[in-house]
């Protein structure tokens, strides 16, 4: 505090000779900087709080005697103009009545007396003192403001926090989203092009996907709230029943595949594809039994077996079409489910971080509103 | 006011209306206006009631409503003095008191006190005047009391030294600084208990602090008019009926409705800016326009009619709307009187 000393800041409401009170300390105390107005990051060392004779303070002007010793450690109250107003002694105590704290000293001056000499020794002498007690414990025992100051503070920071999660909300949202529609689009591309083979390990990509996606999303939720935690908040993990592992969250692939309901061969297919092998080997065996009379009885062996096999290769292609069409349904259904999921786990724990500030700053407002009586005295 | 303001009225009541209906009339306009005095604790509220009765205001009871509130202060308007003077429902008058102590240098107290009074008039839109209540308390006082006064303020001019401190005290007391100086001055210069208390009594302010109450209060007794003609309209069907509806048909309910009229928007012109916006704003007929004046030309008055139709037509409040369109027929009336001649539209 030593680059602070010599700065005392006059201060006072409106006409109640503030000026002449600061004009006289300067003649008076060459060594001090008097002002009546702080520059930017300034901090007095003491505060001279000028109050006019004519009547008791009013509650504007106890509320700026308030917001002058919360800023410093070493306050002088003066009642000026006494010169004039012969009743200063009873204003002076109804004055000290009326203040916060009663440790406050209170002193009348006459800094720029209309009548009779001036009056400035009490105030000096009270300044000294206060200066002197101030370096003794230079802690402020009028008025709890250090406790203030950081209430203050936390104040500020829990403006912050409310906004930063705010802005963290907004974010992930849009990230989950934007992981769910980028893995939609990658997956439909998959189950374009799957061969039968592939299913299972395509199903069991889905899901590994899908636990990658949640991972990362609470890899990023805890970094948040650990981000929150050194702000001094304490914010509970919420679990989210049922999306700790992506798999749970997705649907049944039975439900789409055909392959897994116990399949029923599809009789329509079956009975087409059937239709279809026959009249190619029918087509064909007539048309080789016709180029060639000798070989009838092998041509129509022949055109049966490829009948035959013609009508397998169209189920099984028939089939595999049915079973894409499935993945892709099950994909989209999947990723959506996912997509909720992490919007949800997201607005829960924001909700929760933002339900653990708010009870934090009642609790704090609250201990803040006990403290102040107490410490008071010194 | 030398007379009862509505002395016409009442003798043009009396021809038409029975024992207790002009009793009630001559009640209803004579009632004096209640004044309240609130304001900053300490600012010398008691001194300012007491001021206040000594020079004739009619005080309300404590918990009786009031009609005008004095509002008491000292120094300057604090932010909670502001915030008060923003959320009143009543007229109201700001009062700087201890004026006399303002400062003792340059034009004196008093004229110190009364130009931020008027700064803090322009501020606040509240009619706001400079009172020192100790010398109008003390310009009150009985003839006793004056005489021992002027006795220790002769000792005061001749040799303070030789002052009893318990006359000092007193003169400190009931004068203080300022009027022990200006009283001790006049007495030098052979002033009598009289020209005292005349003194005391110019240097307090307190004839300018009446004179804005009278002027806040022109709304309340323009309204106790219209409610007692209000009530008279009751006789107006009985027996005896035609001679009452004559009656508040005739030209001294107009006049006298105009003239309290004039006295509400003179009053709102002088609150917004006592200057010069009465003349300007709504007064197109010359200073003349703010009072019944019979013996203007008979073009002045159907102008003067024509300005206040207007004026009752443009976007004021319901109290004024009314006020125009009475004044508006109370200058229709004198132009008749003049001897104006109704025309048919050709």
């Amino acid at each position: 505090m030593s680059e602070h000393r010599g700065v005392i800041l006059v201060i006072g409401p409106a006409l109640s000779g503030a000026t002449s009170v600061a004009n006289a300390l300067r003649q008076r105390r060459g060594g001090c900087r008097v002002v009546e107005c702080l520059g930017p990051g300034e901090r007095p060392a003491a505060v001279v709080f000028v109050v006019s004779a004519a009547a008791p303070m009013t509650q504007s002007q106890i509320a700026l005697l308030d917001a002058a010793a919360a800023s410093t450690d070493a306050v002088v109250a003066a009642v000026a103009k006494i010169d004039v107003h012969r009743g200063w002694p009873q204003v002076l105590e109804e004055n000290r009545a009326l203040a916060a704290s009663p440790a406050l000293s209170w002193v009348g001056v006459a800094a720029d007396p209309h009548i009779g000499p001036s009056k400035l020794e009490p105030l000096i002498a009270a300044l000294d003192s206060a200066l002197a007690r101030d370096r003794r414990s230079p802690r402020n025992q009028l008025l709890p403001n250090k406790s203030h100051a950081q209430s203050r503070i936390r104040d500020r920071e829990r403006a912050v926090a409310f906004r930063e999660l705010r802005v963290a909300r907004v974010q992930l949202t849009g990230q989950a989203r934007a992981t769910c529609a980028s893995m939609r689009a990658d997956l439909r591309r998959d189950a374009a092009g799957l061969s039968r083979r592939g299913v299972d390990e395509f199903c069991s990509g889905v899901r590994r996907r899908s636990a990658r996606a949640v991972a990362e999303l609470d890899a990023t939720l805890s970094r948040l709230v650990d981000d929150l935690d050194i702000a001094g908040i304490d914010i509970p993990w919420i679990d989210t029943p049922g999306i700790d592992g992506a798999p749970e969250s997705c649907p049944a692939l039975e439900t789409y595949l055909p392959r897994f309901g116990r399949v029923r061969a599809d009789r329509v297919t079956a009975l087409l594809s059937a239709g279809f092998g026959l009249g190619v080997a029918l087509t064909f065996g007539r048309l080789l039994a016709d180029l060639a009379p000798d070989w009838t009885a092998a041509i129509t062996a022949a055109s049966l077996l490829a009948g035959i096999g013609l009508s397998g290769w169209v189920i099984r292609a028939r089939g595999l079409a049915a079973e894409r069409a499935a993945l892709d349904r099950w994909v989209t259904e999947v990723t959506a489910g996912l997509r909720t999921a992490m919007e949800e786990r997201v607005v829960m724990q924001v909700l929760a971080a933002e339900t653990a500030m708010a009870a934090e700053a009642t609790a704090g407002r609250n201990a803040s509103c006990r403290i102040r009586p107490g410490d008071d005295r010194p | 006011m030398p007379q009862h303001p509505h002395a016409a009225l009442l003798g043009a009541g009396a021809a038409v209306l029975d024992d207790s209906a002009l009793h009630r009339l001559t009640a209803d306009l004579g009632a004096p206006v209640r004044v309240a005095v609130t304001g900053r604790a300490g600012a010398g509220r008691g001194m300012v009631r007491r001021a206040l009765r000594g020079a004739g205001a009619l005080l309300a009871d404590p918990g009786e409503p009031s009609d005008v509130d004095v509002y008491v202060f000292v120094e300057t308007l604090t932010s909670d003095d502001v915030a008060l003077l923003a959320g009143v429902d009543r007229p109201t008058v700001a009062v700087l008191n201890k004026a006399d102590l303002t400062c003792f240098r340059g034009a004196g107290p008093v004229a110190v006190a009364a130009a931020r009074c008027q700064e803090l008039q322009r501020r606040t839109g509240v009619p706001t005047r400079p009172l020192a209540a100790l010398l109008a308390v003390a310009a009150s006082r009985d003839t006793a009391g004056q005489r021992s006064l002027i006795d220790a303020l002769r000792t005061v001019g001749a040799n303070p030294a030789r002052l009893a401190p318990g006359m000092r005290h007193r003169l400190l007391a009931e004068l203080d600084l300022f009027g022990t100086a200006i009283a001790a001055a006049a007495v030098g210069r052979g002033a009598d208990t009289p020209a005292l208390a005349a003194l005391l009594h110019q240097a307090s302010g307190i004839s300018a602090v009446l004179e804005e109450i009278d002027r806040a209060a022109a709304p309340i007794r323009y309204r106790r008019l219209i409610g007692a003609l209000a009530r008279l309209a009751d006789a107006a069907v009985g027996p005896r009926g035609a001679g009452v509806a004559e009656f508040l048909a005739g030209d001294a309910v107009a006049l006298a409705r105009m003239a309290a009229a004039l006295d509400v928007v003179g009053a709102a012109a002088t609150t917004v800016d006592p200057v010069g916006a009465a003349a300007t704003t709504v007064d197109p007929a010359g200073a003349a326009a703010t009072t019944v004046d019979p013996v203007g030309g008979c073009a002045t008055h159907l102008r003067r009619a024509v300005r206040w139709r207007h004026y009752a037509q443009g976007p004021v409040s319901a109290l004024h709307r009314r006020c125009g369109t009475d004044i508006s027929r109370g200058a229709l009336r004198l132009w008749l009187q003049a001897g104006g001649v109704v025309e048919a539209m050709p």
